[in-house]
C-alpha cells in the first residue's frame, strides 16, 4: 500500500492556506473575510498534525498543544469578528468592508 | 500510515471545500461549502494519528464556527440579493497568492530536512498528551489556563459589542433579539 509522506501533507496545506488569503483580500464581505481566515486556520493546523506524525515522540505534546492553543485562538477571533460584523451591521447598515470608510480622509 | 486513496479523497475534499466556500456566489452556500471543507480537514487529522485533535476540529471549526457564521449571516444578510457576494476577481491579490504558494512550495520541496522525514512516528496517546500538557515541571498548565481566559474574555467580549448598547434602536432590532451569538 503506497503511503503518504510529509512533503504531500505540506504541499496540500500550502494550497490550502493560499486559497485561504486569495479569500481574504478579495473578499468584500466582511463574513466572507472571516470564512477565509478560518479556511487558513484549517491549513495551518493539517501542518502541525502532520508535523506531529513525523516527530519524534517527545516532541509530538508540543504539536498538539499549539493545535489545540490554536483552536483557540480561532473560536476567539470569530466569535469577536462576528459580534464586530454584527454591531457594525447596527450602525452602518452594511457588512461590506468597502463600504466602510468614514475614517479615510 | 495515511495511505494514498484516503488520502486524495480526503484532500481533494478539503481543496474543493475551501475553493467553493472562496469562490461561492452566495454567502450561505460559501458557509456550507465551509463546513464541507471543515469536515474533511477533521478526516485527514484523524488520519494523521491525531484523533482526539481531530474530534476536537469537527467540534469547533465545524460545528461551533458553522453555527455562527450562518447565525451572523442570518441577523446581517436579510434579503436574497444582500447575501449574493459574487467574488471579484482581481489581478494582483491572484499574483500575491500565487507567488506565495509558488514561494512555499519551492521550500517546502528543496528542504534538505523536510526530506529526511520520511518514516511516520508512533502517534502520541491522548492519556500522554494529557500527562505532557498538566506535568509540574515541563507542561503547559499556565499556557492552558491563559487560553481558557483568553477564550472566556472573547466570549464576553463577542456578547457584549452584538448587544443592543443603544435603546433607540431603528425598527427592526426587534427581529435581532438579543443579538448575541
Amino acid at each position: 500500500m503506497p503511503s503518504v509522506g510529509l512533503i504531500a501533507c505540506l504541499l496540500l496545506a500550502a494550497a490550502l492556506f493560499v486559497v485561504g488569503l486569495y479569500g481574504a483580500i478579495s473578499h468584500d464581505s466582511a463574513v466572507g473575510i472571516l470564512m477565509s481566515l478560518e479556511i487558513m486556520a484549517i491549513a495551518v493546523s493539517i501542518n502541525l498534525m502532520a508535523f506531529a506524525r513525523f516527530a519524534a515522540p517527545a516532541e509530538q505534546a508540543a504539536l498538539w498543544f499549539f493545535a489545540v492553543f490554536l483552536m483557540v485562538i480561532t473560536a476567539a477571533e470569530l466569535g469577536i469578528g462576528l459580534a464586530l460584523v454584527v454591531a457594525i451591521y447596527r450602525r452602518a447598515r452594511t457588512s461590506d468592508v468597502d463600504d466602510l470608510h468614514e475614517l479615510r480622509g | 500510515m495515511l495511505n494514498l486513496i484516503a488520502f486524495s479523497i480526503l484532500a481533494f475534499a478539503t481543496l474543493a471545500g475551501a475553493l467553493n466556500c472562496v469562490t461561492a456566489d452566495n454567502v450561505v452556500h460559501a458557509a456550507y461549502w465551509l463546513l464541507a471543507c471543515a469536515v474533511a480537514a477533521a478526516g485527514l487529522v484523524w488520519f494523521l494519528g491525531a484523533e482526539y485533535i481531530a474530534v476536537m476540529q469537527l467540534l469547533v471549526y465545524a460545528g461551533a464556527v458553522g453555527i455562527l457564521v450562518v447565525f451572523t449571516v442570518m441577523v446581517t444578510h436579510r434579503s436574497y440579493a444582500d447575501a449574493q457576494r459574487p467574488l471579484k476577481v482581481s489581478v494582483p491579490s491572484l499574483a500575491i497568492t500565487a507567488a506565495l504558494f509558488a514561494l512555499l512550495s519551492f521550500g517546502i520541496l528543496s528542504s534538505q530536512q523536510l526530506a529526511s522525514l520520511t518514516r511516520p512516528t508512533t502517534p502520541m496517546q491522548l492519556a500522554d498528551f494529557g500527562a505532557q500538557l498538566f506535568s509540574p515541571t515541563d507542561g503547559w498548565t499556565l499556557a492552558f489556563e491563559i487560553a481558557s481566559l483568553v477564550l472566556t474574555v472573547a466570549l464576553i467580549a463577542a456578547v457584549w459589542w452584538s448587544r443592543d448598547t443603544d435603546g433607540n434602536a431603528d425598527e427592526d432590532a426587534d427581529e435581532d433579539g438579543d443579538g448575541d451569538d
